[in-house]
């Protein structure tokens, strides 16, 4: 294209063939000119693709940088908590050991405080210190269960023995550990709860525990000469129970807390009313082991506590259906004989099946059961499985070796939720088979259902 | 999860016992196109802190298993594995080697997800050492 430039005629003057030329040259300039606009804007593209790959690089980069410490962090949590963890295990044991080996000096220092009080006539002075060394042992004796109980709740080695058990018999039990603490403080415990009973499938001894835990806490941080007021009702299939008191309150930034292990939401000045921060939180592990839940409520310091635990209830039976359908029955069902040696569960289990009408014996041992069968007529007997002297399945198979007549029905009621176990039972003579626990309402049900046959 | 898991350990399982004579060389370049594949998204950083994790993780099992160095930028990232693996015995090697990649591949898996895992294991590995183990886990 150059060569052809020059080529162009040197004179000033155009011909045809020059104007022709000159548009020619005209259009190519067009289309060079074009040609570089073009290729302008593929530099220009080039470039943003350049610029966007060193941003997407960079991006990269940045990302790698930031997974990378990601990952250092995850790892540093990981290992911390490891540590942690481990120093936990360690304090646990340690103080599992402290617990027992505080406890094996314990119990001598306990008899003999025993033996003292029996010879305090001996010197004028020996009453007041007999006093002293018995409140303070038995104080040390209740630390120390604590602690002990916090290291087995916390390594898990708790066991519950689950019965169906009547809220009132717990609450009871309760009252009757707390009572001294109240008393000594001349507080006064309201118990507002249904008159009817109202069952819950759990382990008594540890129900009691929890109540009595809530009543002592109430009571040490409630002024003398006040009133701490217990209430129950009924939400669902739950029951909600309260325990209420005016004293000292609990802060809401320590609320959150208050079930933690080794925390105390009060501190007296003088710590007079100390602890080891252990009863709340066996409060609420025993509570959930339950399958309940446990909540405070303060509206803070000097305004009183509030506890509310609530649990899942099997059954409960109103007074008014009972004295209208279930007393008649009375006549028309018949005896019971009722062979268990836990006396907790004889005694509920009684209690709630003469409340539906029923005439019921008991013994608590393989031996006597068999002997009281043989001897009486009856049309029902539910007999454990686990018995001291003689098992449930001996029982049963004696009873129809025997041919005890008329024959009654054999109800098996054990802990034992084996198919061997159920098997073994049908084999030696039992009609049904019941796994502990089991709600009185079905008991109730299976019952009249024979009864009824 | 659990088939998952149990697949990915079977599948690591076979692929450091693919030359039951060369376990060491095995193992150690498995590790190191893991980490030539991870080093891209994690960086060198988080590879090393990860590895690290795991080696503590089994040290009760293999307390013999250790990082005594700082990481260097040598041929291979692994001097201290092969230098533990040394005088042991091939089933002690085997079990350690599988081991450390299970501990190393369930945290990653725990972090970045299974499918980023399986698909950064693929790259690194191959499909063959996947579908192998997925074939043998069917039978």
């Amino acid at each position: 294209m150059t060569d052809e430039i020059q080529k162009r005629p040197a004179s000033g003057k155009a011909g045809p063939h020059d104007d022709e030329t000159m548009s020619q040259y005209a259009l190519e300039a067009e289309q060079l000119r074009h040609r570089v606009a073009v290729l302008l804007l593929e530099v220009d593209a080039l470039r943003d693709v350049t610029k966007s790959r060193d941003a997407l690089d960079s991006l990269v980069i940045q990302l790698r940088q930031a997974n990378q410490h990601l990952v250092i962090a995850t790892m540093g949590a990981q290992g911390l908590q490891a540590v942690a963890e481990a120093a936990s295990r360690r304090q646990e044991e340690f103080l599992a050991m402290l617990a027992h080996e505080l406890r094996n000096p314990l119990a001598p220092v306990a008899m003999a405080t025993e033996l003292l009080g029996k010879i305090t006539d001996a010197h004028p002075q020996l009453p007041k210190l007999h006093g002293i060394i018995f409140r303070q042992v038995s104080h040390m004796t209740r630390l120390v269960d604590d602690l002990l109980d916090a290291s087995r709740f916390s390594s898990g080695k708790i066991e519950l023995h689950m019965h169906a058990i009547r809220l009132s018999v717990i609450m009871e039990s309760a009252v009757e550990t707390s009572q001294p603490f109240l008393d000594k403080r001349h507080q006064k415990l309201t118990i507002d709860m249904p008159a009817y009973p109202i069952m819950i499938n759990g382990d008594m001894i540890r129900l009691a525990q929890v109540f009595s835990n809530l009543l002592i806490n109430a009571a040490k941080f409630t002024p003398e000469n006040e009133c701490i007021a217990i209430s129950v009702r009924l939400v669902e299939n739950n029951v909600l129970i309260s325990v209420k008191d005016n004293g000292i309150g609990i802060a809401a930034e320590a609320q959150p807390f208050i079930f933690e292990l080794f925390t105390q939401g009060f501190h007296s000045i003088d710590r007079s009313q100390g602890g080891l921060g252990i009863g709340l939180s066996l409060v609420r592990i025993v509570v959930q082991m339950h399958g309940g839940t446990v909540i405070v409520k303060s509206d803070g310091v000097g305004l009183g506590s509030e506890f509310i635990v609530q649990l899942p209830i099997t059954s409960t039976i109103a007074v008014d259906d009972v004295s209208a359908a279930a007393l008649p029955a009375a006549v028309k069902y018949g005896r019971i004989l009722l062979i268990e040696d836990n006396t907790d569960a004889v005694q509920t289990l009684s209690d709630l099946l003469e409340l539906e009408g029923y005439v019921i014996s008991s013994a608590l041992d393989g031996a006597t059961g068999l002997k009281m069968a043989e001897e009486n007529e009856y049309d029902f007997i539910v007999c454990d499985i686990g018995l001291p002297n003689m098992d449930g399945y001996e029982v049963a198979k004696q009873l129809r070796l025997n041919g005890t007549m008329p024959a009654p029905c054999l109800i098996a009621l054990t802990g034992y939720n084996r198919l061997e176990n159920q098997t073994r039972a049908n084999e030696a003579g039992f009609n049904h088979y019941l796994v502990k626990p089991v709600a009185i309402a079905t008991l109730v049900k299976l019952i009249s259902s024979v009864a009824e046959q | 999860m659990a088939t998952i898991n149990t697949q990915r350990h079977q599948m690591i399982r076979q692929a450091v016992l693919q030359r039951p004579g060369a376990v060491v060389d095995v193992t150690i370049e498995l590790w190191e196109r893991l980490a030539l594949q991870l080093i891209a998204i994690i960086g060198e950083g988080g590879f090393q802190s990860l590895y690290a994790r795991s080696l503590r993780l089994n040290s009760v099992a293999f307390p013999w298993m250790v990082l005594s160095h700082p990481w260097q930028r040598t041929d291979s990232r692994f001097p201290d594995l092969r230098i533990s693996f040394e005088g042991r015995d091939s089933t002690e090697i085997s079990e350690a080697s599988i081991a450390l990649l299970i501990t190393f591949i369930d945290i990653l898996a725990i972090l970045i997800g299974e499918l980023l895992t399986t698909s950064i294991l693929r790259s690194a590995w191959g499909d063959d050492a996947l579908n192998i183990a997925g074939k043998e886990h069917e039978q």
